[in-house]
């Protein structure tokens, strides 16, 4: 007991003593990227090499911006796809869940799509309870089916044990959070009985970052332990160099939301930016492409606000 | 036998209804969202009339979906955990909870709202009517709609894309990656669905229906059992809220109960004004139903249950005229030891009743005069005593048999109960300033009441007032109600000073009551004579519009045992003589000595005339402290001249001549003092104007006392209960009568029949001692042969 005590108490230090420096931060201009007689879009995530993908109403369909002649390409049209697809670490292709109903009851597949060419490959067949997919920065490919922890090697055939994972894997479920360890399922509730969700690993792979249902956002260790308290504030997403964690404040009445704007804050909670300030315009789910914020707007539009760390 | 047959079905009845739950569901995920969350006014949906809070009900509903969806082996994930302010978890993160289980739909619970006058149901799915963003929500809205609609009967359904009928997408379904429906289930602005909707039963039932539509969507079996549901009305009543033309016109009935054959599965219903019940999970077939509701006849209907569907069995219950009214309820009760002396009787009937047959045979012993007010359905009165009961009195009240239902059923039995008075049953005025006939009353005077009870504020208006000589109301200002050591007072000030050398009256009405509602009963009238003297200004010394010299008193050497912090000078507009300004003096003395002195560092001089006269004008508190001043002469020695106990309010001019300082020379004014006495107030306030010499002195108004005209005033108030006020003016002594007669001429009584100097009178005239009752008199005042006539009314 003793000893995991100083061991954890090591790392608590250590991570405290991170070099939260304190930069200045510039907003610059702010692009809109799509059109309303476009059509409407949402949830826009940039690949490795900077194209920006967005997925249209329903999380159906997954689309980009032609980087050559700024022209919407749309990849697929299939159901749920848009919902926290992920690109391969080359930033080539893209791994997606594609959803079916049959008579009512949901079933999805694991795709991946090659972004060039179009082409699409069947991961996983149709299945119940499938999860969204993980790339790992060697070219594992992980998902869940009715929780289960799958491992996919890079020839996209052979499965592979939990083990060979060099880096850890987190996951809300319900009211829990999984952390997976060197094979080893860890399953935590830092803030007690309640949801988790929003939930990822920093970039370095170190600590997490969630969302308690009724108790804000906070980052972790992976043991659960809090470092920093964020408040509550909306989908957060790191930064690149995980120094800085993007959100946004929307505010309801129950029916609709009425107001809603774009922020960041820095990881220990001491430095917050207020990015968009905008009357009309309800800016929602940012993420990060390097040193930009991209989001939607209610209007189902894409934004992207250059930022300057000075 | 035929009792295990009972039991045989009974034992059926139960396991097919946990077969046709079992399993149905099983392996499917869904997530349940109770829209809202908590009490907050500004967006959880509040209805006051009903006290219905829609976050509640959603919540209520979710519960009972949840049960529902686990016992037919769902997995279920809600989205909040309570309904308190904390339990309202953002849209986005509703949606989020929805999308990182991986459910397979999500329903959002709401009910709606729209002027009170609207209730139909409607499925919202994100997208437009012909283009949805998921087309399987389209589809669960058109089968989960039709179920909801069929078990709310609400007047219409409709299924439609959000952005077609709102024109915006609902924020709960916007981020949504699976199938899903927000339902408002019915109008909880509509007064008869909001009544319903505080029905956990009816909750339920909407609850079932969405079961019946998740059921049908994911294609699992159907229920294989049913329910039966229903409305009890009394059709002889209306309801007194809006309400579409139809049964929702007529009155639910609380408290019913509602029994089903065979299984004797008993409901008990609310009180909530809705008359809902409703009995799930019955296996098809013939059922009785057996409604009751005391004071009604019972009813019955026999209904053929259908699988997966409700059959509805409303009813209109007839209500037994033949049975004999009770006293239900009765106030004050036995469980109070004792009742404020201006407390009501209440009474609560079982049946509507003939007032009047009511009201003759209610009696109260010792005997009390009072007035009856009854409630719409003639089924509850209020007595009102007109005065207060007998303090520490024990008062019976009975109501025999001769007391009938509007069915001329006379009472079951004679009813009577009892209970005690408290101590107190008049408000007394304890003090006043002015005491009744004071004379040399400041113009600008401060009138000041005491009570041995805080007041009722709320018993003021218009039953205190200031009237002059000819009963005119005289505007007055800056009314203050307080409270302190269980005492009540009230003061206030005339807005404009009054005329010199005239009669004024204080007018207290005997309906002036405490927090207890006990009033004072009688009026009370507290005549005064204003100051006849009046002023002319000398040369002003100083004038107090500015600070100047002045100081606060914690800078005089003068100065002692006062509290510094409260004890203040100041320059105001607050009140005033002359000019713009007044000096005000705020002080707290913190021991039963002190004196709160303000220095004036110029020292101004009185002047060199020892013959001259000084004057200062003070606003006095009151207080029974002295006004003292303080000069030095040009030697610097000192003398305190004592000016006045303050036993004033109002402004007044005090003089003296400067020779009574006990000091040559010219003589300078270093401090003026309130000095406390050892009757004297712990704190007041004091103003302070035009610091004066060479004050001509005062003289007599050249107004005189003496009435020009002989002259009858008429009676104030008027009409009047029971006490008024007459006043009349003689121009010459001699003999004066004054006599009451009633409109037939017949003289009441003789009010007055003496020798009276020529002046001004008044007269409190009390008709409770002479036994009138309500009607026209006529007052008639007699002297030096000449007699004038006036009109009063007593009105009861």
């Amino acid at each position: 007991m003793k000893i995991n005590f100083t061991v954890k108490t090591i790392l608590v230090m250590i991570v405290l003593c991170l070099p939260i420096y304190a930069q200045q931060v510039r907003v610059g201009e702010t692009m809109r990227l799509t059109s309303l007689s476009a059509g409407k879009f949402m949830n826009p995530k940039a690949s490795p090499s900077g194209t920006i993908f967005f997925t249209g109403e329903g999380n159906r369909g997954i689309y980009y911006l032609s980087e050559v002649d700024n022209l919407i390409i749309k990849l697929n049209d299939e159901l749920g796809a848009g919902y926290e697809f992920v690109f391969s670490s080359d930033g080539k292709s893209i791994f997606f869940r594609s959803d079916n109903y049959v008579a009512g009851k949901k079933y999805s597949e694991l795709k991946e799509q090659i972004i060039n060419t179009k082409e699409m490959t069947l991961l996983q067949p149709e299945t119940r309870f499938l999860d969204v997919p993980r790339v790992s920065s060697d070219g594992y490919i992980i998902f869940s089916i009715d929780d289960k922890l799958q491992v996919i090697g890079s020839d996209r055939v052979s499965k592979k044990e939990l083990a060979v994972l060099s880096e850890p894997i987190v996951k809300s479920v319900n009211n829990e959070i999984w952390v997976y360890t060197n094979g080893i399922k860890k399953t935590l509730q830092p803030l007690g009985d309640t949801h988790y969700i929003w939930t990822s690993l920093s970039p370095d792979k170190s600590n997490m970052l969630f969302y308690a249902v009724g108790k804000g956002t906070f980052v972790s260790d992976l043991n659960g332990n809090i470092l920093f308290e964020l408040g509550d504030i909306r989908y957060p997403q790191w930064s690149p160099d995980g120094k800085w964690i993007s959100y946004m404040l929307d505010i309801d009445d129950g029916r609709v939301v009425s107001e809603s704007d774009i922020y960041i804050i820095s990881i220990d909670g001491q430095s917050k930016h207020k990015i968009t300030n905008t009357e009309n315009i309800i800016e929602v789910y940012p993420s990060w492409n390097r040193n930009s914020l991209i989001y939607s707007d209610s209007e189902g539009m894409i934004y992207s606000t250059q930022l300057f760390f000075e | 036998m035929k009792l295990i047959f009972k039991v045989a079905i009974i034992t059926f009845v139960f396991i097919l209804s946990t077969n046709m739950y079992a399993q149905s569901l099983l392996g499917y995920k869904i997530c349940v969202d109770p829209g809202h969350g908590g009490q907050d006014p500004a967006n959880d949906r509040y209805i006051a009339a009903t006290g219905f809070w829609e976050s509640e009900g959603n919540w209520d509903k979710a519960l009972h979906l949840k049960q529902m969806l686990i016992d037919l082996g769902a997995t279920v994930i809600l989205t909040r955990n309570g309904n308190t302010n904390s339990d309202d978890p953002a849209l986005s993160v509703r949606a989020a909870i929805a999308n990182n289980n991986n459910v397979d739909i999500f329903h959002s619970i709401h009910s709606n709202g729209f002027q009170g006058t609207s209730n139909y149901s409607l499925m919202l799915f994100k997208g437009t009517d012909n283009s949805p963003a998921n087309p399987n929500s389209k589809v669960y809205a058109e089968r989960v709609g039709a179920k909801i609609f069929a078990a709310l009967r609400t007047t219409a359904l409709y299924n439609r894309g959000d952005m077609s009928f709102l024109g915006y997408n609902l924020g709960v379904l916007n981020p949504l990656t699976m199938q899903g429906v927000l339902s408002e289930g019915s109008f909880h602005d509509y007064i008869p669905e909001s009544w319903r909707l505080m029905n956990t039963i009816y909750r339920k039932h909407e609850a079932l229906a969405i079961t019946r539509g998740l059921l049908q969507h994911l294609n699992s079996s159907a229920l294989g059992t049913g329910a039966i549901a229903g409305i009890v009305r009394d059709p002889s009543k209306t309801v007194t809220y809006y309400a579409f033309p139809g049964n929702d016109q007529k009155v639910p009935l609380n408290d019913i109960k509602v029994t089903v054959q065979p299984g004797n599965i008993v409901y008990n219903g609310d009180n909530k004004n809705n008359g809902y019940y409703l009995f799930d999970g019955l296996v098809p077939g013939q059922y009785k139903v057996l409604i009751e509701r005391e004071g009604y006849f019972k009813d019955s209907a026999t209904v053929s249950v259908v699988a997966n569907q409700t059959v509805f069995a409303d009813k209109f219950l007839t209500y037994d005229t033949t049975r004999a009214p009770i006293v239900e309820s009765y106030y004050p009760d036995a469980s109070m030891d004792s009742v404020k002396t201006s407390d009501v009787v209440k009474i609560k009937f079982s049946r509507p009743m003939k007032k009047e047959s009511v009201e003759s045979s209610f009696s109260m012993n010792p005997p009390v005069t009072g007035t009856f007010t009854w409630t719409a359905d003639n089924m509850s009165f209020t007595f009102k005593p007109d005065l207060p009961y007998l303090p520490k009195q024990q008062y019976t009240v009975s109501i025999s048999q001769q007391a009938l239902s509007i069915w001329n059923v006379g009472l079951s039995e004679s009813f009577s109960f009892s209970f005690n008075t408290k101590f107190r049953n008049r408000l007394n005025l304890e003090k006043s300033y002015p005491i009744v006939d004071a004379t040399e009353m400041s113009t600008t005077l401060q009138i000041r009441l005491q009570f041995d009870a805080p007041i009722f504020q709320g018993s003021l208006a218009g039953n205190v007032r200031l009237v002059d000589e000819s009963n005119a109301l005289q505007t007055v200002a800056n009314v203050k109600v307080t409270s302190a050591n269980g005492k009540g007072y009230i003061s206030f000030e005339p807005k404009n000073p009054l005329l010199s050398n005239s009669l004024y009256t204080v007018v207290l009405h005997g309906k002036i009551s405490d927090l207890d509602s006990i009033p004072m009963v009688d009026t009370i009238y507290i005549p005064f004579r204003t100051s006849s003297e009046q002023y002319v200004s000398g040369n002003v010394i100083d004038n107090f519009e500015v600070l100047g010299g002045w100081r606060n008193p914690n800078q005089s050497m003068i100065s002692s045992g006062i509290d510094t912090n409260i004890t203040k000078f100041a320059i105001t507009n607050e009140k005033k003589v002359f000019g713009t300004n007044s000096g005000r003096l705020i002080y707290q003395f913190s021991g039963t000595n002190g004196v709160a002195a303000i220095p004036n560092t110029n020292k101004p001089s009185t002047g060199t005339d020892n013959n001259a006269t000084v004057g200062l004008w003070i606003f006095g508190d009151l207080s029974n402290n002295l006004l003292e001043l303080y000069f030095n002469d040009s030697q610097n020695s000192g003398a305190v001249y004592f000016v006045d106990t303050i036993n004033w309010t109002g402004w007044k001019l005090k003089y003296f001549p400067l020779n009574e300082i006990l000091l040559s020379g010219e003589k300078f004014l270093t401090d003026i003092a309130i000095t406390k006495t050892s009757n004297g107030a712990v704190s007041g306030t004091v103003y302070f104007d035009d610091f004066q010499t060479n004050v001509l002195v005062p003289v007599e108004n050249s107004v005189s006392e003496i009435p020009t005209e002989f002259r009858l005033n008429q009676n104030y108030p008027n009409p009047f209960n029971p006490s008024t006020i007459i006043s009349w003016q003689i121009p010459a002594s001699g003999h004066v009568e004054l006599k009451v007669y009633d409109v037939l001429g017949n003289e009441i009584t003789t009010l007055v029949n003496e020798y009276q100097n020529a002046g001004s009178y008044v007269f409190n005239f009390d008709a409770l001692k002479y036994r009138m009752s309500s009607g026209i008199y006529f007052y008639t005042i007699t002297s030096q042969g000449k007699s004038i006539t006036k009109k009063l009314v007593l009105m009861k």
